[in-house]
């Protein structure tokens, strides 16, 4: 009987890993399948590439030729990274702050305006672009940074709410009414409450707000001079042609994914710090 | 609070609002446009010049969002509940696993589903089957519809992992640390402590994917373009077609619009079924 | 020279040097056309050793911001620069009636015709047609790819054909039936010499137009401007492609770009029909094609027409919906904008962007420019510039191929018969192009 037990534990223990493992298997073959072709020269017929050598990276040291002239794969990384943080930054403080407006505050069409967040995810970006142009040409933000990732940013806000709504609603009102009461305004009650309550949302918001900047293009490459280098211009670039260079296209993503990944996995890590509070119910 | 209304308002309201106007009229390429009236949503609705292509794509659809919403959010609770079950690192690989196709562009996400189950001998299943020494398949006549499922749904499990992890990981470990005390199995710990207290994440999931399935046509367009003879072709795809391939822009935006319409009339019916009026927990602060 | 002496002259009016900035959007798409753009700054180089040399205060610098994007998000973001008031003085585009109509160009005809001794004159005549609209000539063709037929000399010869009989079954000139390609590639595959014998583009294209060309199709009439459907030349057409793919000369499903050109540089393809004369450029960059097999192994030529179409006059067809040079209407300097094109499309120049891109020179006197004289691909593809077609410029006509080509992926797919795809495309086009006109035989 002991062992019986032990063993149905052991398998009820293994069970996630043996399901995930399943349910991962296609995705894994389909990555590595792809990545192997940023290590293989010349063109690749099939899966293993027939030679193998590091000329895809070359991007990582020399120039790229951009325009007429060159640029550096970093110049064009840095550029994407400084965009996207900025609106995820932009994303994440209207996010909380709207989303703790929500989950505390009662003013009237509170529902509407959430429904009609939704709404708006209705009309694909593309589409939208054209109007987008012409506000900004009209507001003088047109060809600068901070509009487009204005642009960018309010695109993503709408889920960001609903996600940083979640995340307050998740929090007793005891923690609020004690502050209040040793008389927090409730901005301090926000900043310094609230938001280490809410580290996970705060990650998955700004996750959400930096991905959709990072993989960018048609924004950025419309409402901005040609001459802005970022990294989603490059692959682009590199599609253009009926006659695409496969191995360089996938060490090029390679690179391009670790930023996103990294993040990911470093924002997660701070997941698990997640304070545990004691015994109360849930409001 | 403020600030976000205003910004909101700003970019997405306005575009919106210009966009239905576009609708009415026969945008083309060049942005010049003529007012003329409803001819385009005439069209849609087969009076006078019929378009032969609607019904098929309205059905296509209806198969496409019945089939990816499921996956997304059953592979995203899966996902979740299981990595989060596991031994902490090993969830987090798994989960990054997940994450993967969010993190590429979307270009080579479409890209690898292409790959993968192109119809050659060089697709990435199909030269397995033939290193196995089985005959190829041609996936994308047999069954586009699937693969583009598929390949939608998983980029869906990639937010809904992120998002429904995190919401366990607010949960206090006091709530399964009672119920495994009172004799409650995994399962049942799953059942009814865990997924309960997801329906926010839950919702909001649901919401956001099927606007996002009914309104996304990036990753089809990458990956079957809408075939084989139109297999694939979507409500939002059609419009795109419509509207960059054709420069009828203002056919294309009137497909749009009524795509809109519809997308609210769902996200009621989805807000109705979980009961959203009873979990907008009231404000307790007076404004 | 005394014609540019006059111009100058009127412009020496500072005692400073003056500079004037032309700005140019310039498309690749893809890294093989950079020289369209260098050959604009070039221009202007000379342009300011000749103002230098004749005492002129004026010099003219060109701001040209190269793109390897696609068509698509580049004209887009052309178009709405111009409505933003920030439009360059010259670009790079292909829609000369979209653009007429708009009024975002100046005609180019009176520049023309005063420099027609000078530099226009010997520009393949068929080019001017790309660039004609309502009687003028509103751009400047810079840069031609004629579509054809590529095929693997050495399949044949392993099939037993002598050189001699190559060249007779398949002559450079196209001057062959379209039948004759599909017997070889069909003797190739039973031969198991290669896995493919012929592999069309996997999308709609100018290589897509010139097939149905040869079939016969005719798809549009210049004279009335309207759209046709020719539909016993199309049910041909479908009808032909679903008897090669059940022959297994044709695949059910078009493999994607990249096998396509892997395949045929590797020898596993007898004919694509997916490319055109640049592309052996890309392939030697990117498939490791080497120029001695370009020479010995791979031939070119123009589609042929089928036995029926040859018989109703048709000749070898070529198309290729090459871009022009125009000037925008927001240019505050299009006189010298116009100068800069015609310095960008001198011999030099057409020599230079051949030689790099390994497209035939658009212009005769090119050919004995010092640079490709000696290059015997280009010199032996350049006649297919003569017979190259330009694209139809009809706003419909692309959705129309789109369509097309659905229904050729479909019956391919076996998903429908080659009638029920004729039967659907003719509702298709009685409900959406209103002055059509239907060919019933």
């Amino acid at each position: 009987m002991r062992t019986y037990r032990g063993l149905m534990r052991y398998l009820e223990g293994a069970v996630p890993y043996i399901l995930m493992a399943i349910v991962s298997a296609p995705f894994l073959t389909m990555y590595i399948g792809f990545f192997l072709r940023a290590f293989g020269e010349g063109a690749v017929l099939g899966i293993l590439p027939r030679k193998w050598g590091f000329s895809n990276f070359q991007f990582l040291w020399k120039p790229i030729a951009w325009g007429l002239g060159q640029t550096t794969m970093w110049t064009a990384l840095g550029n994407t990274i400084l965009f996207a943080v900025t609106s995820g930054i932009v994303v994440t403080v209207i996010c909380m702050l709207a989303g703790y407006a929500l989950s505390r505050v009662e003013f009237r069409g509170r529902n509407f305006y959430l429904v009609l967040q939704l709404v708006l995810h209705a009309v694909p970006g593309q589409i939208l672009l054209i109007a987008v142009f012409f506000l900004l040409l009209y507001v003088g933000l047109l060809h600068r940074i901070p509009g487009v990732a204005l642009a960018r940013a309010s695109l993503e806000i709408p889920l960001g709410i609903w996600m940083a709504k979640g995340f307050f609603d998740g929090i007793p009102w005891d923690v609020e009414r004690s502050a209040m009461v040793d008389g927090c305004t409730r901005f301090q009650v926000w900043y310094k409450i609230f938001l280490p309550l809410v580290k996970p949302g705060i990650a998955a918001v700004f996750i959400w707000g930096f991905l959709f900047a990072w993989h960018d293009f048609i924004y950025v490459y419309t409402l901005l001079p040609g001459t802005i280098k970022v990294m989603s211009t490059l692959i682009q670039s590199l599609l253009a042609t009926e006659v695409i260079d496969y191995g360089y296209l996938a060490a090029l993503s390679l690179i391009y994914a670790v930023p996103p990944l990294a993040l990911f996995v470093f924002l997660q890590r701070a997941l698990l710090k997640v304070p545990v509070f004691g015994g109360k119910g849930i409001g | 609070m403020g600030p976000s209304i205003g910004l909101i308002f700003f970019f997405y309201f306005i575009p919106v609002i210009l966009t239905f106007l576009i609708a009415f009229t026969n945008m083309g390429r060049t942005l010049r446009w003529e007012f003329i009236g409803l001819q385009n949503f005439a069209r849609l609705f087969g009076i006078g010049a019929r378009d032969p292509l609607v019904p098929k794509v309205l059905l296509n659809t209806l198969l496409y969002t019945a089939g990816a919403l499921p996956v997304t959010i059953i592979g995203g609770l899966l996902v979740s509940i299981l990595s989060m079950r596991m031994h902490p690192k090993a969830g987090l690989f798994f989960r990054t696993l997940f994450f993967v196709p969010r993190a590429l562009p979307p270009v080579v996400w479409g890209f690898l589903w292409a790959w993968s189950f192109e119809g050659t001998r060089y697709g990435l299943f199909n030269a397995i089957r033939t290193a196995l020494g089985l005959p190829i398949i041609h996936w994308f006549i047999r069954h586009p519809m699937l693969i583009v499922i598929l390949a939608n749904g998983f980029l869906g499990v990639s937010l809904a992992m992120l998002v429904f992890s995190s919401a366990i990981a607010t949960i206090p470990k006091d709530y399964t640390r009672a119920a495994e005390i009172d004799g409650a199995t995994e399962w049942q710990v799953v059942r009814y402590v865990i997924i309960p207290l997801l329906k926010w994440p839950i919702l909001t999931m649901t919401a956001w994917h099927l606007m996002s399935f009914l309104n996304s046509y990036v990753y089809i367009m990458l990956i079957t373009g809408g075939g084989p003879y139109y297999a694939t072709e979507v409500w939002s795809l059609y419009a795109y077609h419509a509207a960059f391939n054709s420069y009828r822009y203002g056919y294309g935006a009137s497909l749009i619009s009524l795509l809109v319409i519809v997308n609210v009339v769902l996200l009621f019916v989805v807000v109705r079924a979980f009961g959203m009026r009873r979990m907008l927990t009231k404000g307790k602060i007076e404004l | 020279m005394l014609l540019f002496a006059g111009f100058f002259a009127g412009l020496v009016v500072a005692q400073e040097l003056e500079l004037i900035t032309i700005k140019a959007y310039v498309i690749g798409p893809g890294p093989m056309g950079i020289k369209k753009a260098e050959n604009l700054v070039l221009a202007a180089e000379q342009l300011n050793r000749i103002l230098e040399i004749s005492g002129a205060k004026v010099r003219v610098k060109v701001e040209v911001e190269f793109s390897e994007l696609k068509w698509g998000p580049f004209a887009e973001k052309f178009y709405l620069d111009f409505r933003a008031g920030k439009a360059p003085d010259i670009v790079t585009l292909r829609e000369t009636a979209d653009l007429a109509e708009g009024g975002y160009i100046v005609p180019l005809d009176d520049h023309v015709k005063e420099f027609w001794d000078l530099n226009y004159y010997d520009f393949y005549s068929n080019l001017w047609e790309g660039a004609t609209w309502k009687g003028k000539i509103w751009g400047i063709p810079h840069d031609i790819s004629p579509t054809g037929i590529w095929y693997r000399k050495d399949v044949l010869r392993k099939l037993g054909y002598t050189d001699a009989e190559i060249a007779e079954l398949l002559p450079e000139d196209g001057n062959t039936a379209l039948e004759v390609v599909g017997r070889l590639a069909k003797e190739a595959v039973e031969a198991g010499l290669v896995e493919y014998g012929i592999l069309h583009r996997p999308s709609k294209g100018p290589g897509f137009y010139a097939a149905l060309l040869a079939f016969g199709a005719e798809c549009y009439d210049p004279e009335q401007a309207r759209l046709v459907l020719d539909k016993p030349a199309l049910l041909d057409f479908y009808r032909w492609h679903e008897e090669m793919v059940e022959q297994g000369v044709i695949p059910p499903e078009p493999p994607p770009w990249s096998t396509i050109h892997a395949t045929f540089v590797e020898g596993k393809t007898f004919t694509t029909w997916a490319s055109h004369v640049g592309t052996p450029a890309e392939w030697k960059a990117k498939y490791g094609l080497t120029d001695e097999v370009l020479d010995k192994d791979l031939g070119f030529l123009p589609f042929p027409p089928t036995e029926k179409a040859r018989a109703a006059g048709v000749g070898p067809v070529s198309v290729h919906d090459f871009p022009l040079y125009f000037v925008t209407t927001q240019s505050t300097h299009p006189e010298i904008a116009k100068l800069i094109i015609m310095f960008a499309t001198s011999p030099q120049a057409c020599a230079i962007h051949s030689a790099f891109s390994l497209r035939p020179p658009y212009r005769a006197s090119a050919l004995y420019h010092p640079l490709i004289k000696d290059n015997s691909y280009i010199q032996r593809t350049a006649p297919s510039a003569k017979t190259v077609r330009p694209v139809p410029i009809h706003p419909r006509f692309w959705d129309y191929m789109s369509r097309a080509f659905e229904a050729l992926k479909g019956v391919e797919a076996g998903i429908i018969t080659p009638e029920q795809a004729l039967t659907d495309l003719e509702a298709w086009f009685l409900a959406e192009v209103p002055d059509g006109e239907v060919i019933e035989e």
